[in-house]
């Protein structure tokens, strides 16, 4: 027992890394699709989106990049397709330069999305009018005090390089404060300027996507309401995929969902190994103190 | 036969009163019997900069989710479209939304607010813009409000579906003029608070500038610097040191090239090496400078090398990447992660760990602390990494703007408890029934700063 | 000369940042028009640093490839890589056309050869003189400065002849680059964080004090609630219907916010003060240490 708790207490990395290789593998090739519930936090957020009017405007920050595609990606695709489904306007932009190339991708997959039968989804949507990508632009807090005053001066020119100006959602959107929400999809530490840079200054709710990491932190935002809505993580997205309907919307298994069992499994690995390795911990301090009985 | 005068004068008085009526009853007859909208005040914007007014009014209806509001504005004489498009009457604020305008106990709280800052013209493409887009046509062009401008608005409501509205209300609501302000009044208790704040530290700096001997408790962590540079100089090993993934003007990073200076000093003393991998190019030559000097104030100036602090690359993940590599091929034997991680903090603890440093991290990003606190052998908790500097080097300017950091601190804790037991008080006596003329949430309110 | 490298500083960041301080408190359309301009300084010094650091990666690496350092190899692949993405970058509106040598790409193959060819001209300069750093950059900066410049007078006055304007369009080349190279790249090394993450936990978790339990416990708590597993594992206390799902919950919204509270009050208070010493000239770490 001693040499077991030893052999444990002591496991090669290499084994551990393996073992949570099977974790993540296995239920991503066999899905047990565990259902969940969606939490108050995401279900806020979710809400005041369907709360809003046909043509208000909601402006998207896609400050993530490729490393945080489950997370992130997956959200802004259901955010996406939940503005499209309500015939809201989306203007998106990106602070982080890894997060041009997605942010133009998603915005793309999600308008130009095709049903099973090739039948564009939202035939109607049309770019410059429904929604534009402004890409990247250098700055940081600088470009929110910037978008503050004029979208078109902070962004002379699109992603694709077209006029802003000449675009005709800037006819009547001219700055922050004429969108009717936020929404920042990010993975690096946007979140809290955008409340005092944006939110607060141009009085625009605002919704946050965030890393599971980064999500903790986030709560005393959320509590004071500065965040209307804290998604939280890839089961964050999972549950904002379930609340939009995604699965109904692309016909298959949105890709947060279909992680949720990987997590679900690495998880209870590491709170099992934990647990096995404190008792073991335990129980050996507990016989090093036990004095020797000399016989 | 010519008529009587007075007749002709009768039927000219008659006929527009018969054309008027019957434009009344061709309106439903709830139209006719409810006005929806009504007390509409037009106000200039305070505290702005002088290109809107304040559209007030009180509306009922039995039906606001098909009711539409939008204002118009008066043009020589021609009344225009004062917004893109109506609003919902649902999603028009009220003045209870508005603090930093009505105050917070409005005489009028559910009276709606409108925002009006310009007026919509139709613009016609000219000739030379139709030579270069034939498509174009024309469409509202907005033109903005200015300061000093006098301007005369009425609401619209309308009732129907969105963009199907029938318009069966014009109320006019009277002039305003807009006025630029200089300051902003609903600041003030910001502008207080953030001057009394300054006020406390240079006074406390003054203080220590008379007497330098200032308490500041033990911060383990930067006990610890010594041992770690004293233990790489003794195994031959060289020192690790990263600024973190922010630029320069994030203060943690500010922090952390600061206690660089203070490293760096004893490295050199120690004749040992120092290796700075950085994320940003400003930092990097900013770093450079630093430990330069450092080495100078040491008198080790020929033992500076620059090419030990270098850039390496702005995208996260090829920077943990490459500093793993430099850990796990020259092995450092002191590790100080100072400023602010994101996602990789965990990488790089635990290479660390593997190589066998020592590790001493420091970081104000708060989703972070929990993988330093587990792998690292001692950690920085927030504000204790922008305490460093003053820990280290004992400068009475430094120490007293830390302990006016201290009394600012004990004055939002005063408050946060002073201010919940009200609200608390305030809570129980409503949910008892018990009336009472104190606002239970007035510090609250004084504190809480508008924009 | 003192002046401007101490002074000065000091001087500008105390005019400036009582102006912005003062500027935040004024809505008038003067201050508005202020703060754009100075937030468009800073978008534009952003974008200019980034020259510094790209001159100093380039310094670093070739330095490395030109005395043979062990490890060069890499430097060699980084510079490779650096170049072909700039390249990928500049010239990326036409869409990959395999086979066939399209002109812009017959340019910027011109322009790669003219940058070895003076690369390796000056190579015996650098060596000569390796003491000298700052020669060694000016004479890189000259060169990309030299193969810059030739290519906006060359790309520019063609680039309506050549290409349709410098957009990265889909299917661009830089485009592909970043969708099949950097995307799986930045993903894997990401993914090193789950086994990180594994090996730590299962480390460091120990119960060695009061609050260590603590948090071994609640993170135990926390990580079985964030996942579908969690709702499935549910148990009565007192008739009631607690899971973990809804305990990590409370933990999240209760004693974690009020902690994660706690510490921001005390840092963004050390950041006021910070800014203060920056302001009023007490804190001058930023010009480069000496005090």
């Amino acid at each position: 027992m001693d040499r077991l708790a030893s052999i444990i207490l002591n496991l090669d990395r290499r084994i551990i890394y393996f073992i949570v290789f099977l974790c993540v593998l296995i239920p991503l090739l066999h899905p047990l699709q565990l259902p969940f519930t969606p939490t108050q936090e995401v279900r806020d957020a979710f809400n005041d989106i369907e709360a809003l009017e046909p043509g208000n405007v909601v402006m998207i920050s896609c400050d993530f990049g490729p490393s945080t595609i489950p997370e992130n990606y997956t959200m802004l695709q259901a955010l996406l397709h939940q503005c499209f489904r309500k015939d809201l306007r989306v203007i998106a932009l990106t602070l982080v330069p890894a997060g041009a190339a997605l942010g133009s991708r998603g915005l793309r997959e999600a308008a130009e999305f095709e049903d099973t039968q090739g039948n564009r989804l939202y035939p109607d949507l049309e770019y410059g009018r429904d929604y534009v990508y402004l890409g990247y632009k250098p700055g940081g807090t600088a470009v929110m005090l910037s978008i503050g005053q004029s979208f078109t001066d902070a962004f002379p020119r699109d992603h694709e390089n077209r006029v802003t100006s000449d675009l005709p959602i800037f006819k009547e959107i001219t700055a922050l404060a004429d969108c009717s929400y936020i929404f920042d999809v990010a993975s690096v530490g946007y979140p809290e300027y955008w409340v005092s840079y944006a939110s607060e200054r141009e009085n625009v709710p605002l919704s946050v996507n965030c890393t599971a990491v980064s999500a903790a932190q986030y709560y005393p935002y959320y509590a004071s309401r500065q965040f209307r809505g804290l998604v939280g993580g890839m089961k964050g997205a999972a549950e904002y995929e379930d609340l939009v309907g995604m699965e109904a919307i692309i016909g298959r298994i949105p890709d947060a969902t279909k992680g949720m069992d990987a997590q679900s499994a690495v998880h209870l690995f590491i709170v099992l190994a934990i647990i096995i390795a404190n008792i073991l911990y335990i129980r050996q301090g507990r016989q090093e103190q036990r004095p020797e009985v000399i016989s | 036969m010519a008529l009587p005068r007075s007749v002709c004068v009768r039927l000219c008085l008659a006929i527009p009163l018969v054309l008027a009526l019957l434009t009344v009853s061709s309106l439903p007859a709830t139209a006719q019997a409810d006005l929806i909208a009504s007390d509409a005040l037009l106000i200039d914007r305070p505290n702005d900069d002088g290109t809107a007014l304040l559209l007030t009014f009180a509306a009922e209806t039995e039906t606001p989710e098909s009711t539409f509001v939008s204002p118009e504005v008066l043009v020589e004489g021609e009344w225009l479209p004062g917004s893109y498009r109506a609003r919902k009457l649902v999603t028009v604020p009220s003045q209870a939304d508005f603090p930093e305008y009505f105050g917070w106990y409005p005489t009028t709280p559910d009276h709606y607010v409108l925002t009006v800052d310009r007026y919509m013209t139709w613009v016609e493409p000219t000739a030379e813009e139709l030579q270069d887009d034939p498509t174009l046509t024309a469409s509202w062009e907005p033109a903005a409000f200015e300061p000093g401008e006098t301007h005369e608005v009425r609401l619209v409501v309308g009732m129907g579906t969105d963009g199907q509205e029938r318009v069966v209300q014009r109320l006019e609501a009277g002039s305003a003029t807009t006025h630029e302000e200089w300051f902003n009044r609903a600041a003030a208790n910001n502008l207080v608070l953030c001057a009394l704040f300054a006020i406390i530290i240079m006074g406390f700096i003054l203080a220590a500038r008379r007497n330098p001997n200032l308490f500041i408790r033990r911060i383990q962590g930067l006990e610890a610097v010594d041992e770690a540079i004293g233990r790489a100089t003794e195994m031959g090993k060289p020192i690790l040191h990263l600024n973190g993934l922010d630029p320069l003007s994030t203060l943690s990073t500010i922090a952390a090239v600061n206690i660089l200076g203070r490293i760096a000093r004893r490295v050199a003393n120690y004749d040992s090496t120092l290796l700075v991998p950085c994320f940003d190019p400003v930092v990097m030559t900013v770093s450079q400078e630093v430990v330069k000097n450092a080495y100078i104030e040491a008198g080790r100036p020929d033992a500076y090398r620059e090419d030990n602090i270098y850039f390496l690359t702005d995208q996260q993940f090829s920077y943990v990447a490459s500093v793993c590599g430099i850990m796990v091929r020259q092995r450092p034997a002191a590790n100080f992660m100072l400023g602010y991680f994101y996602a990789e903090s965990l990488v790089l603890a635990e290479t660390g760990y593997t190589t066998g440093a020592i590790q001493i991290a420091g970081t104000d990003a708060l989703a972070q602390l929990p993988f330093f606190i587990t792998t690292c052998d001692y950690t920085l908790i927030g504000e204790e990494l922008y305490a460093a500097s003053a820990y280290l080097s004992r400068e009475p300017m430094l120490l007293g703007s830390l302990k006016g950091q201290d009394v600012g601190k004990a004055f939002v804790m005063v408050m946060v408890i002073v201010g919940s037991i009200l609200a608390t008080v305030g809570v129980y006596l409503a949910q008892a029934g018990v009336e009472s003329q104190i606002d239970w949430v007035w510090l609250s309110h004084m504190l809480t700063p508008l924009t | 000369m003192q002046f401007f490298k101490r002074q000065l500083p000091i001087l500008l960041a105390f005019c400036v940042g009582l102006v912005l301080w003062a500027q935040y408190y004024s809505p008038s359309s003067l201050a508005q028009n202020l703060q754009q301009s100075f937030t468009a300084w800073a978008i534009i010094l952003t974008g200019a640093a980034l020259i510094l650091g790209i001159l100093s990666a380039i310094h670093h690496h070739w330095s490395k490839v030109s005395t043979q350092k062990p490890g060069y190899g890499y430097s060699l692949i980084t510079l490779f890589c650096f170049s072909f993405v700039v390249l990928a970058g500049w010239f990326p509106s036409e869409p990959i056309a395999f086979g066939l040598l399209s002109r812009q790409y017959f340019i910027s193959a011109v322009f790669v050869i003219l940058g070895i060819i003076l690369t390796v001209r000056y190579i015996p300069s650098v060596k000569a003189n390796r003491a000298s750093a700052n020669h060694a950059l000016g004479i890189m900066a000259a060169l990309f400065g030299v193969v810059g410049i030739t290519g906006l007078v060359v790309v520019v006055p063609l680039q309506r002849y050549l290409f349709t304007g410098l957009t990265i369009k889909e299917n661009s080349l830089f485009d592909w680059v970043f969708q099949n190279m950097f995307v799986p790249l930045d993903a894997t090394m990401f993914s090193l964080l789950a086994f990180y993450i594994a090996s730590a936990a299962f480390r460091a978790f120990r119960a060695r004090s009061f609050e260590a339990t603590a948090l071994l416990i609640s993170g135990c708590i926390v990580m079985i609630g964030r996942v579908p597993l969690g709702e499935q594992l549910s148990f009565a206390i007192a008739g009631t219907d607690i899971s973990f799902a809804s305990v990590a919950s409370w933990i999240l919204n209760n004693p974690n916010a009020a902690a994660q509270r706690g510490i921001l009050l005390g840092v963004l208070l050390s950041m006021v003060a910070i800014s203060l010493r920056i302001i009023f000239g007490i804190e001058r770490t930023y010009m480069g240490g000496a005090d």
